[in-house]
């Protein structure tokens, strides 16, 4: 955590925070779905566990990354995006070739997709947020 | 939170970007912002420390105004 | 989130944080442990899941205890410090009782969750006291320096 100033450290405490009860959530409403109708959703439910546990970490990706505490001060941004850019659609693109639905249910497969989206939200949580700054400095320039 | 305009109009008077005041404070451009909008408490650490780059001191830009 | 003040609030953040970062931990541990020797050491592995989940949670509640950060300016600590401590009293008494084996065949039942319950209770009324005895013992070091 040393390389990050001290808001990029509370904004992913707050962050983390917020996805470890999101994240809990998710886990007690998939836990009583089981319990009550018995609803299985996943190929086994290590999968299922796995999914949520996907779905928490991308929105502390997401929230991470727009609000400048994803990157530590000393790596280039762009840079990364673009790696990551460029990871994510590969194994998106690699993960639509084999399905990942069977009978209903999600399978194993899904995981090179989930992987995928998981490297994709970072530049486009990147972009959105350069694009929603250099509009909010406009419109400061304006106001002056 | 209220906007922090007496810093941005400190750091304007001496010519300076958020950046500029981010490096010189060893924080991330994005944490200047959100000290300036009023969206983030910086800690008295910080507080000296951008006083100290600005030449100015902690009411000047943190004391409450009327 | 707005009764705490910004320390409790901070403090909060934090340990829920790393509560999620130690529970993706114990998460990716026992997947590993699933795949290469085939162990189960509950009922089901929903059950497993729940039980790594109730750690982390127990783990963060700790941590609030312990930092000051659990309860809020105009809660009675001490009281409800007390109450907790009797109701996981009690659940634990009822949670070891011989009609609910916690542990079948080598696995371990959802009957732990009684148990789980009753220990996170029992833990907070004794990581209470403890936050109350240090620091009862931090001020008195700080007073016999400052007269020295």
């Amino acid at each position: 955590m040393d390389n990050f100033d001290e808001y990029q450290k509370f904004m992913r405490y707050k962050y983390g925070a917020y996805s470890f009860i999101f994240l809990m959530l998710l886990i007690m409403i998939n836990y009583l779905l089981s319990l009550v109708f018995e609803v299985q959703w996943a190929e086994t439910k290590e999968l299922e566990f796995f999914l949520l546990i996907s779905i928490a970490l991308g929105y502390f990706i997401v929230m991470s990354v727009y609000k400048g505490a994803f990157f530590h001060q000393k790596y280039t941004p762009t840079v990364y995006s673009a790696i990551y850019f460029f990871l994510g659609l590969m194994n998106i693109y690699v993960s639509f070739s084999i399905s990942f639905i069977k009978d209903g249910r999600v399978t194993f497969n899904s995981i090179m997709l989930i992987n995928g989206v998981l490297w994709f939200l970072i530049p486009a949580a990147y972009i959105i947020r350069e694009f929603v700054e250099k509009r909010r400095d406009k419109n400061d320039i304006e106001e002056k | 939170m209220a906007k922090n305009l007496r810093l941005k109009t400190a750091r304007a008077r001496l010519d300076m970007s958020q950046q500029d005041l981010a490096d010189a404070v060893d924080v991330t451009r994005q944490t200047i912002s959100a000290i300036e909008r009023g969206d983030y408490n910086p800690t008295i650490n910080l507080c000296i420390r951008i006083c100290k780059s600005l030449n100015v001191t902690l009411n000047d830009l943190f004391w409450e105004e009327d | 989130m707005n009764q705490f003040d910004e320390y409790q609030k901070y403090m909060r953040y934090k340990y829920d944080s790393h509560a999620f970062k130690l529970l993706l931990f114990l998460v990716f541990i026992n997947f590993v442990v699933g795949i290469y020797t085939d162990f189960q050491w509950a009922e089901t592995s929903g059950l497993e899941h729940l039980i790594l989940s109730y750690i982390a949670v127990i783990y963060t509640v700790i941590m609030y205890i312990y930092h000051g950060a659990y309860f809020n300016k105009k809660q009675n600590g001490k009281l409800y410090a007390g109450l907790f401590f009797a109701i996981g009293l009690l659940s634990l008494i009822t949670g070891f009782s011989p009609y609910s084996p916690i542990i079948v065949d080598g696995k371990i039942t959802s009957n732990i969750i009684m148990l789980l319950n009753g220990g996170m209770f029992l833990l907070i009324a004794i990581t209470y006291l403890l936050r109350l005895y240090l620091e009862k013992r931090k001020n008195e070091k700080e007073g016999e320096e400052y007269y020295d």
